[in-house]
C-alpha cells in the first residue's frame, strides 16, 4: 500500500503512539528496568512507573465474549512498565517485557511534526531498544504485532456534532423535549493485506464529552490499527507502520466533515 | 531442572476476569463447563518435566495460557466437551472423537495451533497449522454442534 495523500498543517491530533509488541523476553527482570532507562536518560530525564499493559493479540474468528478469563502465570510480582518523558513532556518511551513504545504529546503551541518524522525518531528509539536487549543478554526480539494509535481531540465549539462527524443524526431530528446527553461509539474494522488475508484491525473511539477530560469541549476522536507484521525481526517489521498510517488516514478522512478539513488546512 | 520455556515456574495461576462494569448490558458469557475446561488445564500445570518418561516437557507456561484463550474464545457451552491432554513437547492438546469426526488441537500457544480433522462420514480430512485466523476451526466446531443436533434427533451414529 502506498503513501495515502491526506496531510493538515494544523490537525486536531492530541497524541500519536507508535508501538511493537513482542514475545515476552525471557530474562528481563525489575532490576534491568533501571538499565534500560540508563539508553534513554539523556533524552528523557524523567521516569515514571506504570501498570504493565496486557499482551493483546489481534484474532480471528473466535467469539466476541465482553468478559475473558485470563490466566495469569506469576511465581513474582508484575514488572512495571517504565515510562520515560522528555523534559518538555512532549516526547515519551514506555517500555516492559513484551512491549516497547514511543509517543508524542501535543504540548501547547508545539506543531504535529509529522509522521514520517515521528517514525524516524520512533526507529531510532527502537534501535537503542535493541542494543539494550543485546547487550543484556535478553534474546531475540521476535515481534508479534504492531500498533499505531492516534488521538484527536476536535474543538466543538458551536457546531453540532453532525458538523463535524459524517452521518450522527442531527439534534434537530429527536424531539424537542430531550436533552442531548452524551455520543459513545466503538467501531471495528478488519485489515487486510493485497491478497485478502486478514492481518489486524483499526479500532475506532468516538466520544462526546471527551472520556478522558470529561469537558464539553472537545470530540474525542481515536484510532487504534494493529497488524501482524510479516516479518518477526523489529527492524524490518518498522517498514509496516505505514499500512497502519494509511488506514487511519482513510478513515479520518472519510468520517469527518470536509468543511472541518478545511479549518484545518488540508494540503493533500 | 529448569522448565524449557521462561523463567515462570507457574507456581500459582489465577484466573481473573476483565470486564466493562459500565456495560449496562453486561452478562457473564463464560459457563460452568468452560470453567470447568480451564480447570482442567490449570491441573496440568502441576505437571513436572519427565511426566511421562526422560524426554517429557511439563506443559509450558505458553501453551498453557494458548489452551485458557482457546476454551475462552472458542467453545460455546453448548459446544461438545474436548478431551484435554498434555502433549510430551510441553504443547496441550484438545481432542474431541465423536459424532463421527475426530478432531486434534495442539496447542503451542495463543497463536499457534496444530490441528487435524476427519470427518468419518465424509472421508474429509485436512492438517494444517493456524496463527491469528481461526474462522475454519469454528466453523468445525459448529459442525460438531450440528452433528450433537442431529444426532439427538436420532439420525447419526455415534463413534468414539
Amino acid at each position: 500500500m502506498g503513501e495515502r495523500g491526506l496531510s493538515f498543517k494544523n490537525p486536531p491530533l492530541k497524541e500519536v503512539s507508535f508501538s511493537i509488541q513482542f514475545q515476552p523476553l525471557p530474562g528481563f527482570h525489575t532490576g534491568l528496568v533501571g538499565i534500560a532507562w540508563s539508553y534513554f536518560r539523556e533524552s528523557y530525564p524523567i521516569v515514571e512507573e506504570r501498570d504493565e499493559l496486557p499482551h493483546e493479540v489481534e484474532v480471528f474468528g473466535v467469539l466476541n465474549t465482553k468478559r475473558t478469563p485470563q490466566l495469569k502465570l506469576m511465581d513474582r510480582p508484575a514488572c512495571p512498565r517504565l515510562l520515560c518523558l522528555t523534559a518538555d513532556k512532549q516526547f515519551a518511551v514506555q517500555i516492559q517485557k513484551d512491549r516497547f513504545a514511543f509517543n508524542w504529546i501535543h504540548q501547547d503551541k508545539d506543531e504535529y511534526p509529522r509522521f514520517d518524522k515521528l517514525k524516524a525518531l520512533f526507529s531510532e528509539e527502537v534501535k537503542k531498544f535493541l542494543k539494550f536487549s543485546e547487550q543484556n543478554n535478553l534474546g531475540e526480539v521476535n515481534v508479534d504485532q504492531l500498533e499505531l494509535t492516534y488521538v484527536n481531540w476536535i474543538p466543538k465549539e458551536e457546531r453540532s456534532l453532525h458538523d463535524i462527524i459524517h452521518d450522527i443524526p442531527g439534534e434537530e431530528r429527536h424531539p424537542s423535549d430531550i436533552e442531548f446527553e452524551q455520543l459513545a461509539l466503538n467501531l471495528r474494522h478488519i485489515i487486510k493485506d493485497a491478497r485478502n488475508k486478514k492481518i489486524g484491525r483499526l479500532h475506532t473511539t468516538l466520544n462526546y464529552p471527551n472520556e478522558f477530560k470529561g469537558d464539553t469541549d472537545n470530540i474525542l476522536l481515536r484510532y487504534m490499527a494493529r497488524i501482524h507484521p510479516h516479518s518477526k525481526n523489529a527492524s524490518e517489521a518498522l517498514s509496516e507502520f505505514i499500512i497502519l498510517r494509511n488506514t487511519i488516514n482513510a478513515s479520518f478522512e472519510s468520517m469527518t466533515n470536509k468543511d472541518m478539513h478545511q479549518e484545518w488546512n488540508r494540503e493533500l | 531442572m529448569a522448565r524449557e520455556d521462561t523463567s515462570l515456574s507457574l507456581d500459582f495461576l489465577r484466573l481473573s476476569n476483565r470486564f466493562d462494569e459500565r456495560s449496562a448490558d453486561f452478562e457473564s458469557e463464560i459457563g460452568p463447563q468452560v470453567e470447568l475446561l480451564i480447570n482442567k488445564v490449570e491441573e496440568l500445570s502441576s505437571l513436572d518435566e519427565g511426566w511421562m518418561g526422560y524426554h517429557s516437557a511439563a506443559p509450558s507456561a505458553k501453551s498453557i495460557a494458548g489452551a485458557a484463550f482457546f476454551i475462552t474464545k472458542m467453545l460455546r457451552p453448548d459446544i461438545p466437551q474436548p478431551d484435554i491432554f498434555p502433549c510430551p513437547n510441553g504443547n496441550i492438546q484438545l481432542e474431541w472423537s465423536c459424532f463421527d469426526i475426530d478432531f486434534e488441537v495442539e496447542i503451542e500457544s495463543k497463536t499457534q495451533y496444530y490441528v487435524a480433522f476427519e470427518d468419518l462420514a465424509t472421508g474429509r480430512c485436512w492438517e494444517e497449522t493456524f496463527t491469528y485466523d481461526l474462522s475454519e476451526l469454528k466453523q468445525v466446531l459448529l459442525l460438531l454442534l450440528e452433528r450433537q443436533s442431529a444426532m439427538a434427533k436420532g439420525s447419526v451414529s455415534v463413534h468414539g
